[in-house]
């Protein structure tokens, strides 16, 4: 008989996560460090490294990453803020308004957004970096704007009278309680930014006319025919989403109970 | 009873994970039939039925109605299964995704699972219907790259260039080149596909020579350098299937400069942005232009309402096949190995298999099959004749273009559709969609089969991937991995010198 306890009731879990996420990463592992007939290799990186096209590929990506999380992080910070401060019977609607496009699905916004930035002008191929920043932002915004909301939200009004009463001025207040107090909102809204926005290629794809490469595109386009490359590159993408999530994480472990949870 | 349940609970979730799993396909059933076909690739109402009122009823003039004829009192189910791309298809039989009886795979897909020893060898002389209405043209093809055996045709085409007129010239779009005219720049697309730009990658650095090879076969045969149908057709093939360093190295020059002209590549948006005159040129295969054409003149009878589709300005668009020559491609059923059936399932097997390829060898079957997909079939016969008539032919009283199809229908005929014993129709435009569909015998002359590109494979994936991608210069590079690096570094200092600060700071004040 299996005793009942919390440890037991973990058991669904973490066989799900053994069969669907550790057990593929194994396997991604594996084969990026093996050649098609299975003998070990760090052929796969090297030819990676190597490279400069796909060097290139690796630094638009991580360039359109970082990009598109400090553009989503100077638009959301003041909605969130403003959105935060403003008056109760306004705010539900106006949050609905910036997390409604989540609604609905991704693809056909990005398809959407394909036909106006055409009708815009925005045409060829030099354009393609560009609307990939643009077409990302689009998307990613609203996952930016909701931590940012939630943590300014919950943030304790009397901090920032103390502030003020003790001789800080609007912009002191600011940038000395707000903005500190927020770091949790923020790292979270980097986190849930930055990592979609360093995998995700339909947006380059489809905005670009399939002109503009990401990483994801080069994992696609080599699966199908070399499974040992395509993993390799899936791992270089592991790792240095894993370091960016290291740097974040530094900030974030000074207040775990202040994160921007709530909504997610 | 709180703990029994949350227990009961435990194992209901453990026993869901494992219902993902089905324990193992249904393969007892010794009269199912595997098919494995692309997407949206078969008449299914004509083949298999369809649903009328949430029941699915038996289609008459389906294959099961056809198996039972022939095998009164047994019965037969299909399994109909689709895939994407050839390489789709390829792994999910590599890594016994499922269990298939029947694939379709495209020309250079079928040599790569022969040479693989994926494949059964076919016994022709039970395949009465298709040896009997297969078109010549597949038959002696077939022959020739050492198929015959392994492969039944099913659907074929050219590759080609769909144009406006109105915007772009005809006699731009007759050669390679007109992919590479800076006159159409941002307005051209072209496949996302390594295999089909590469090959018109091919025919335009190597245009000059397959030219002078055409012209030598315009030659008279008298002349030493005259070169006759067959030898200029293997001449061809042997040009648009080079693989070599060089070639490549040329044609990825070619492709990075004809990318900076293109509106983009495409997987399927060709179709629609061709349609709503985004574009004016688009490289496709012969059976997506028949599509495009079709839509474009008449509108979309499925999207749109029946007052939409009589207001529809037509637009007409035609289509080309380069002079020096361009890609015949086709798609063939092929017979899957399975080694875990005895021999007894493995004939029932067989028997379900030969009836459905005989079955889909039927004029009317493959009449069916191209009213609903748009390409041509390999299948010929009078079934298929009449729909020429039926589709392109001309309104009474007018005068028509009359075409020559027998190097297409030649002995699959019956008597009363020849004239003079060849078999010739008359329709009402040419270059347009039925010249897509029935290209004259002088484009497929100069039309050659792609092979697989073998252990070549990865320098052609690696190539598309720089013509893909871009490339910075390596100071470039260099500097900005140095930037990122040396910024890296700067935070993680601030950051550890700023907790410095903090420890101090209370250390201080405890003090």
């Amino acid at each position: 008989m299996i005793k009942l306890s919390r440890k037991n009731l973990v058991i669904p879990y973490a066989l799900f996560l053994a069969l669907f996420v550790v057990a593929p990463l194994l396997v991604i592992l594996y084969l990026s460090f093996t050649d098609s007939n299975g003998a070990f290799t760090f052929g796969n990186f090297a030819k990676f490294f190597g490279d400069p096209t796909y060097i290139t590929t690796f630094l638009y990506s991580l360039a359109i990453a970082v990009l598109t999380t400090l553009l989503c992080l100077l638009l959301a910070y003041p909605v969130a803020y403003i959105l935060a401060r403003s008056k109760w019977n306004k705010k539900m609607i106006l949050v609905l308004l910036f997390v409604m496009p989540m609604w609905i699905n991704f693809v056909l916004r990005i398809a959407a957004l394909r036909e106006l930035l055409n009708l815009l002008g925005l045409v060829g191929q030099s354009t393609g970096f560009l609307k990939t920043v643009i077409g990302m932002v689009y998307d990613f915004l609203p996952f930016m704007i909701l931590p940012l909301y939630t943590t300014l939200i919950k943030m304790d009004k009397s901090v920032l009278e103390a502030a003020s009463d003790l001789g800080a001025n609007n912009r002191q207040v600011f940038f000395k309680a707000v903005v500190p107090l927020s770091l949790p909102g923020i790292v979270s809204g980097i986190t849930m930014v930055f990592m979609p926005s360093m995998t995700c290629y339909v947006v380059s794809d489809v905005l670009s006319e399939r002109t503009f490469e990401v990483l994801g595109n080069l994992i696609e386009r080599n699966y199908m025919d070399n499974w040992n490359f395509a993993s390799a590159i899936a791992i270089v993408l592991l790792v240095i989403i894993g370091i960016v999530m290291l740097f974040t994480y530094r900030f974030e472990d000074h207040d775990v109970n202040a994160r921007g949870g709530g909504l997610w | 009873m709180k703990k029994t349940f949350a227990l009961m609970l435990t194992a209901l979730l453990c026993a869901g994970l494992f219902a993902v799993f089905p324990a193992s396909p249904a393969l007892a059933e010794d009269n199912v039939l595997y098919v494995h076909n692309w997407e949206q690739y078969i008449n299914e109402e004509y083949v298999f039925g369809k649903e009328v009122n949430g029941t699915f009823v038996e289609s008459e003039t389906g294959f099961k109605a056809y198996y039972e004829s022939l095998y009164p009192g047994e019965t037969v189910e299909v399994v109909y299964t689709n895939f994407g791309t050839n390489e789709i298809m390829y792994n999910d039989i590599r890594t016994g995704k499922g269990q298939y009886d029947l694939a379709c795979p495209s020309d250079y897909m079928i040599e790569r699972m022969k040479n693989e020893d994926m494949i059964e060898t076919l016994d022709l002389s039970r395949l009465t219907e298709y040896t009997r209405n297969v078109s010549p043209l597949f038959s002696d093809t077939f022959e020739q790259i050492g198929i015959a055996d392994y492969a039944v045709g099913y659907m074929w085409g050219t590759m080609g260039m769909v144009y406006n007129p109105e915007t772009v010239s005809a006699s731009d779009m007759s050669s390679w080149a007109g992919l590479w005219n800076a006159l159409y720049a941002n307005k051209m697309t072209i496949k996302d596909s390594v295999r089909d730009t590469y090959f018109a990658g091919v025919g335009m650095v190597y245009r000059d020579e397959l030219l002078e090879l055409r012209s030598r076969n315009e030659l008279d045969p008298a002349d030493p350098d005259y070169l006759d149908d067959e030898a200029y057709n293997a001449a061809i093939t042997e040009v648009f299937n080079r693989t070599d360093d060089e070639t490549l190295a040329k044609v990825e020059n070619a492709l990075k400069l004809q990318k900076a002209l293109l509106y983009g590549y495409e997987v399927d948006s060709g179709k629609t942005d061709m349609i709503a005159g985004k574009i004016d040129v688009n490289f496709a295969w012969s059976g997506d232009a028949v599509y495009t054409m079709d839509y474009a003149q008449y509108g979309d009878p499925d999207e749109m309402t029946e007052e939409e589709l009589e207001n529809w300005e037509a637009v007409l668009l035609n289509y080309a096949v380069p002079e020096e020559g361009s890609n015949l491609w086709f798609d063939g059923w092929v017979m899957l190995k399975n080694d875990g059936l005895t021999e007894a399932q493995r004939a029932q097997k067989q028997k379900m298999a030969y009836a459905f390829l005989n079955y889909l060898s039927l004029p009317e079957t493959a009449a069916a099959n191209m009213d609903f997909i748009g390409y041509t079939s390999a299948i010929a016969g009078d079934a298929v004749f009449d729909q020429i008539d039926d589709w392109y032919g001309v309104e009474e009283g007018d005068e028509g273009y009359t075409v020559d199809l027998t190097y297409f229908f030649d002995g699959t005929l019956s008597q009363d559709r020849l004239t003079d014993g060849r078999a010739v129709v008359t329709v009402a435009e040419l270059g347009r969609q039925f010249s897509a569909q029935y290209p004259t015998e002088d484009i497929i002359k100069r039309c050659a089969i792609m092979q697989d590109f073998g252990d070549r494979n990865q320098a052609l994936l690696d190539m598309w991937g720089r013509v893909k991608g871009s490339t910075l210069p390596a100071w470039a590079i260099i500097l900005i991995v140095v930037v990122v690096v040396a910024a890296a570094a700067a935070v993680l200092i601030v950051m550890a010198v700023k907790k410095n600060k903090h420890k101090k700071r209370r250390v201080v004040s405890r003090g």
